[in-house]
């Protein structure tokens, strides 16, 4: 009955994603997946998508998420899964892992020639691109003949007058601060695990809050104040900026202290279609021709390093984890936000408030 | 309205239309059942979870949500913007609503579509729309730097100023509606007998529209206050540094940290406080608000 009950109670909530789940089940082998909509989700039709199901048969249907964990729980405890494929980023994938959430990935399907790595091949996910919160400047508000280097020149309020934004997290911020303080990229979270770190970070967070018009909540929002000059220096992901460059706005990206994020696809545990589900993820997200088209349509590069043979230097030196750029950031530590956010969350909302 | 002072003496009207007989009840069964599975029966869940610690009951995620720091702030805050944004709404729109019941039906349709359009779309836009007029390079900062009145852009945007700015214009149209359809059923023509027996207008208005028009604004005061409880992607957008509503901090436990016990807590909190707030407000005035729906024809 109290299974019932919370099928029920959640049904509402994801009947969008089930109706389509059950339209695609009816129709010979498919796979669902979870995924964020919008561009990244066109660029996956076509360059994935599409061409795996005219040579598979096998049917891929992409249901939106924004919230994906929460829905895993959701799918997990009612154990109604309507999902094989799901993005498991940040502290999806600890968690996940740690509540057993997952069915292991099998890499001698996957990754039978150990291309990617350890960073992308996870027991339970793999890393199928990896994207930046870099720092956007716009170049026409910059002091004249000043040059923009990072951390350090977004907390100098003084050499660089501005509105600035951060996201609404302390996930990064922190890191951001510590860099600003001094730290080393490769050395941020043994600082923040020190007994002080966190204290530190904070009371540097507290020197630059002034200047923070605004804490953006979603991946749009810090885009748009650039575009519209509400604020001169803003985080954002690097794929984001390039958009605006495209556009062109004067933006730069700066690339320095720069938190790479690995955006991980996991198999759901009691996925339908566990099989093909490990088959796309090689189809997609491990072969290096398909990998490079993606990192031509948008601006996100894969781990596997066959990808840097495809392309162009220009086309190189504008993703995140071309070497140049690997080397002056940090990778953002999913398990140690998946084990403190609780707790630093609390204190973060407290700090915003005073 | 043509058929003269309609004032029956027994209140026979008023009586038949306040008890509907028993044996039409089942009308309500198909609403009452979706109540049930949508709302009743989710929100009791969250009620348990609320309350479930690691070991059985307890208390503890309410402890969290009501003891002394950020959320108990924000709790406060969201009720006293709430509290304000509902009062404006009311504030700006009885003189509307006011119009609108008195001006001829033809135009009454026009300025009634004009009112409901911006109900048709998303919030989100409407938001956005906000963020071009009082941006830094927007529409009120170039013409203030255009005819010079400032030096340099205002902070109008980011504030909280914006949040109950955007806040009322998504809500204005609902309390319009409210005050709107409580005063097309007073009787026009007790006004028009204060006239007779020598009352200024003004004083015909406080005396009898005012009194009978005033269960429609409470109304539409508590509709708006518990949709601004609600509110979710206004501030965020608008709002300062400092703008979190309830809302926000729950789907932040929800998807962000999953401490759904918290989560669970804070919605219990904000659900208790509405009704308690709105439970207040019409007790309060009750008397206003028997008023209100018979048009003064009783």
């Amino acid at each position: 009955m109290k299974k019932l009950l919370w099928s029920l109670s959640v049904g509402a909530a994801i009947v969008g994603g089930a109706s389509d789940a059950v339209l695609a089940q009816s129709a010979g082998k498919s796979i669902t997946i979870a995924n964020y909509g919008g561009a990244w989700a066109e660029t996956l039709n076509r360059i994935c998508i599409d061409p795996f199901t005219k040579e598979t048969g096998v049917t891929v249907t992409q249901a939106a998420t924004e919230d994906s964990l929460a829905q895993i729980r959701v799918q997990q405890t009612t154990r109604n899964i309507l999902w094989d494929i799901a993005p498991t980023e940040r502290s999806g994938l600890p968690v996940s892992s740690k509540n057993g959430w997952l069915e292991p990935i099998d890499w001698s399907v996957v990754d039978p020639e150990n291309k990617l790595p350890p960073v992308a091949r996870k027991q339970y996910a793999i890393g199928a691109i990896a994207y930046s919160t870099t720092i956007g400047v716009r170049t026409d508000k910059l002091p004249e003949g000043k040059t923009f280097g990072g951390w350090k020149d977004f907390w100098d309020v003084k050499s660089f007058p501005g509105p600035r934004t951060l996201r609404n997290s302390p996930a990064e911020n922190l890191e951001f601060a510590l860099i600003a303080d001094g730290v080393k990229p490769s050395e941020v979270y043994d600082v923040l695990r020190s007994p002080e770190g966190v204290d530190r970070a904070f009371k540097k967070l507290d020197e630059i809050k002034p200047a923070i018009t605004v804490w953006w909540t979603s991946g749009q929002q810090p885009v748009q104040l650039l575009a519209s000059g509400e604020v001169f220096y803003a985080t954002a992901f690097n794929g984001r900026i390039q958009q605006l460059q495209k556009d062109k706005l004067p933006v730069k990206i700066i690339w320095n202290g720069g938190s790479l994020d690995v955006s991980y696809y996991s198999i759901v545990k009691g996925a339908r279609n566990v099989a093909d589900a490990q088959k796309f993820m090689k189809y997609c997200w491990n072969t290096p021709s398909r990998l490079a088209e993606i990192a031509r349509a948008m601006p996100y590069s894969s781990f596997n390093p066959e990808i840097y043979k495809i392309l162009s230097t220009d086309e190189a030196k504008e993703l995140p984890t071309s070497p140049a750029n690997l080397d002056v950031q940090f990778a953002l530590d999913s398990e140690y936000w998946a084990e403190n956010l609780p707790r630093i969350q609390k204190r973060w909302e407290a700090w915003r408030l005073q | 309205m043509s058929d003269g002072i309609p004032m029956p003496r027994d209140g026979t009207v008023a009586t038949r239309s306040k008890r509907a007989p028993l044996s039409s009840l089942w009308l309500l069964a198909p609403a009452a059942v979706l109540f049930l599975f949508v709302f009743i029966l989710p929100v009791g869940e969250v009620a348990l979870w609320s309350v479930q610690g690691e070991a059985g009951l307890s208390a503890e995620h309410y402890e969290a949500a009501l003891g002394a720091g950020p959320y108990r702030t924000i709790l406060l805050g969201t009720l006293q913007l709430s509290f304000g944004v509902a009062f404006a709404c009311v504030l700006v729109g009885y003189p509307a609503a006011y119009f609108l019941a008195s001006c001829r039906p033809r135009n009454r349709t026009l300025l009634l579509l004009l009112i409901l359009t911006p109900l048709w779309v998303s919030v989100l836009v409407r938001t956005f729309g906000w963020i071009v007029v009082l941006g830094r390079e927007g529409l009120v900062n170039s013409m203030l730097i255009g005819i010079g009145a400032v030096d340099g852009p205002l902070q109008m945007l980011y504030t909280r100023g914006a949040v109950y700015i955007a806040m009322v214009q998504v809500l204005l149209p609902v309390a319009i509606l409210v005050m709107f359809s409580t005063m097309t059923t007073i009787n026009r023509s007790l006004l028009m007998a204060s006239r007779i027996l020598g009352a200024t207008p003004w004083r015909g208005f406080v005396h009898i529209f005012l009194p009978l028009s005033a269960g429609g604004a409470i109304n539409a005061w508590m509709l708006t206050f518990v949709l601004a409880l609600g509110f979710f992607i206004t501030p965020a957008l608008v709002g300062g540094p400092k703008e979190t509503m309830i809302a926000n901090l729950i789907a932040t436990q929800i998807t962000l940290t999953l401490d759904w016990g918290l989560g669970s807590a804070l919605g219990m909190v904000l659900v208790i406080a509405g009704f308690a707030v709105v439970g207040a407000i019409a007790l309060l005035f009750r008397r206003v608000t028997r008023l209100s729906g018979h048009g003064g024809s009783r």
